[in-house]
């Protein structure tokens, strides 16, 4: 608990960030809420503009940030002014009893989501953990309900206990969990230490030994106190990068709490009990499905170079913690997910998408070639605007219609395009297959033929 | 990094095995002779390039390295569908690394079917101190099931390009056997373009290569 407060407050804006640092955060942050923030900015909106004017946009995005950072404008200073007062803002839910903020769910996910999300770490070690236990099961529509449920059931007594918990309750990280021997035991103690020790470019920059080895240490008997409430919860590597970040940002108790929550009833418990080909692979889907949605060329790239999903990955797995290199992308991204739909990872990646559009028509059309760009992401990513056009896209195409409207439209385009396309068979099939039913039907027309020949030559004969 | 353009024929080379014996270790030792103590574990699959001379002739390698825990086993086929060679990779230190090869060694034999070269690879040989398979074991085994066997260590940068020479060779022997019986059948089932440009540059190739399905 002590490393991570020590580290949580090294990083809190509120103590290290002096007035200069803040304006430039602010102004780096400017171009993505002009372009996002309001709802009807027709470059995001409109697939056929966006096609057109890609290169234009970059340059003025590019533009934008730089005038921004060199020369602050009066709209800059209203910026920077609507900035401190969200920190004000935020900084008052710092007092509220735990109660009190369960009653204002809305605000804290609104806040979250807004530009820059909670800010400090010490602001998100208050609210992350009422963010997490307003998830409830029931905030998840569709597919999500069914598996959630379904799987939920024939777990240990424990396990039982706590899926019924209230809201607001205080978990009792005093109860008697599992020894640390215990756990030990577990199949997957070695796999989660091992990757736990792998974890050092993970630490933010100004960890001591000290704190690394200290959090190291927690983090693996926590991970498979996780898992070992629920008999069939499976690791996955990259699970461990999630409870990380709540460890780095909370503490060890409180991070506990959390990844319990987010294991028992969010997106996590369908990566933790079902295959990934069926989570995350299968959610991974719909990434080309609002790419289809909003920018077709792009998607239809893609589709060509035959580039699967498998690049993206990690990005739904660990929250987009394992992919991004800064920690304050890392943690912002977990304030938008933690107050979002269970989806939400999957709109970041198609935005992710939509954002590296230039790069990605500058590679080859080639899998190899494309998977390499697009599975490392550069580390100047601006996950400011990337987050804004996830949202964006999210509010355009909600997931209810995304699973349903969206999906049957695309697989319907996909089918005519293969129509349209449709390639002769593959040569091995021709021979293997085509070749000798046309040999067996020509040889049984040839004797029919004969047969029907000879008899009536017969009886022209007769 | 990017996947060259050049008529070099490429063979794709799939890295497998248990999570942590060294996978992603060796292959940075490989492309860009560095060691890194803060890896990460891998959770999604990378991929590099690299060229290399061997008797002569120059080709290109396309090196998938993937996951190696348990839960992304299943999708092992996505990765070495349509490769020319597998390292089978373990950890001398570790037991059950080695068990676990066994695995991908029968499906990629029941999947592949002999199209395949197969190298077992024992890293983390700057551990002998601590080894728990033997070299002959380990030998043994890779011959009972048709594979080579190699061992190296990334840490210490000891016999790493020896095992991609070696893989290469093999899958270049390989290739021109396959082509001899199949010459003038076309082939067009890889998965990846670039492989099928392959077999059209291999066509003219003095010692061509195919893939035989």
């Amino acid at each position: 608990m002590s490393a991570a407060a020590s580290i949580r407050k090294r990083n809190s804006p509120l103590v290290s960030y002096d007035d200069d640092t803040l304006a430039m955060l602010n102004s780096v942050e400017f171009p993505s809420s002009s372009s996002s923030s309001t709802s009807t900015t027709p470059r995001r909106r409109n697939p056929q503009k966006s096609r057109n004017s890609v290169d234009s946009n970059a340059t003025a995005t590019e533009s934008t940030i730089d005038s921004h950072v060199h020369t602050p404008t009066p709209v800059h200073r209203a910026k920077k002014k609507i900035f401190a007062a969200k920190i004000a803002r935020l900084n008052e839910f710092l007092d509220m009893e735990e109660s009190e903020l369960c009653l204002r769910t809305a605000d804290l996910r609104s806040f979250a989501r807004s530009e820059g999300g909670l800010i400090t770490d010490q602001i998100r070690a208050k609210i992350w953990p009422a963010l997490a236990n307003a998830t409830a099961a029931g905030d998840m529509d569709g597919l999500e309900v069914e598996s959630i449920t379904e799987s939920s059931c024939s777990d240990s007594d424990f396990e039982t206990a706590r899926s019924t918990m209230s809201s607001s309750e205080d978990c009792d990280t005093e109860d008697t969990g599992p020894t640390i021997d215990e756990l030990k035991r577990h199949p997957e103690w070695n796999q989660v230490e091992m990757d736990v020790h792998r974890t050092l470019a993970r630490f933010p920059p100004g960890t001591s030994e000290d704190e690394r080895v200290s959090l190291q240490t927690d983090l693996i008997p926590l991970i498979v106190r996780v898992l070992s409430e629920n008999c069939k919860f499976r690791y996955y590597q990259g699970f461990h990068d999630i409870c990380l970040t709540l460890i780095l940002v909370l503490g060890t108790e409180s991070a506990f709490r959390v990844a319990r929550i987010l294991s028992h009833r969010t997106v996590f418990k369908r990566y933790l009990t079902k295959s990934l080909e069926e989570s995350a692979m299968a959610d991974l889907q719909y990434m080309f499905v609002l790419l289809f949605k909003h920018n077709k060329k792009l998607e239809l790239y893609l589709r060509e170079a035959e580039l699967g999903t498998l690049f993206a990955l990690s990005w739904p797995l660990t929250w987009f913690s394992h992919v991004l290199d800064d920690y304050q992308q890392v943690v912002m991204c977990f304030d938008v997910f933690l107050a979002s739909d269970p989806l939400m990872p999957i709109y970041v990646a198609a935005a992710m998408l939509q954002e590296r559009e230039v790069e990605i028509f500058n590679t080859e059309q080639d899998m190899p070639a494309l998977h390499h760009l697009l599975s490392n992401v550069p580390a100047d990513i601006n996950m400011t605007t990337v987050l804004a056009v996830a949202l964006d896209l999210f509010q355009q195409y909600p997931p209810s219609q995304l699973r349903h409207t969206y999906q049957r439209e695309y697989d319907a385009e996909c089918e005519a395009s293969r129509y349209r396309h449709a390639p002769l068979p593959p040569a091995n099939t021709m021979t293997r297959y085509s070749i000798n039913k046309w040999i067996t039907v020509g040889a049984v027309s040839a004797a029919a033929f004969y047969l029907i020949w000879s008899s009536q030559y017969l009886e022209a004969m007769r | 990094m990017e996947a060259g353009t050049s008529d070099s024929p490429v063979f794709k080379v799939v890295l497998l095995g248990e999570g942590a014996v060294g996978k992603s270790s060796i292959l940075l030792r490989y492309i860009e002779n560095k060691f890194n103590n803060k890896h990460l574990s891998t959770t999604q699959a990378s991929f590099a390039t690299r060229k290399l001379t061997v008797n002569g002739k120059t080709v290109e390698l396309n090196i998938w390295d993937t996951a190696g825990q348990e839960k992304y086993h299943s999708l092992g086929p996505i990765y070495y569908r349509g490769s020319q060679g597998a390292m089978l990779i373990y950890d001398i230190t570790d037991t059950r690394s080695f068990e676990r090869i066994k695995n991908w060694v029968r499906e990629l034999q029941e999947v592949l079917k002999g199209t395949a070269t197969l190298l077992v690879v024992g890293n983390k040989v700057d551990l002998d101190a601590t080894r728990q398979i033997q070299r002959e074991t380990a030998e043994e085994y890779a011959k009972s099931v048709g594979a080579l066997y190699a061992e190296c260590s990334a840490k210490e940068n000891i016999d790493i390009d020896a095992l991609f020479e070696t893989i290469t060779k093999a899958m270049m022997a390989k290739a021109s056997e396959v082509s001899t019986l199949n010459r003038g059948a076309s082939l067009r089932r890889s998965t990846s373009r670039r492989t099928i440009q392959v077999s059209d540059d291999t066509d003219t190739e003095a010692a061509p290569k195919k893939k035989c399905c």
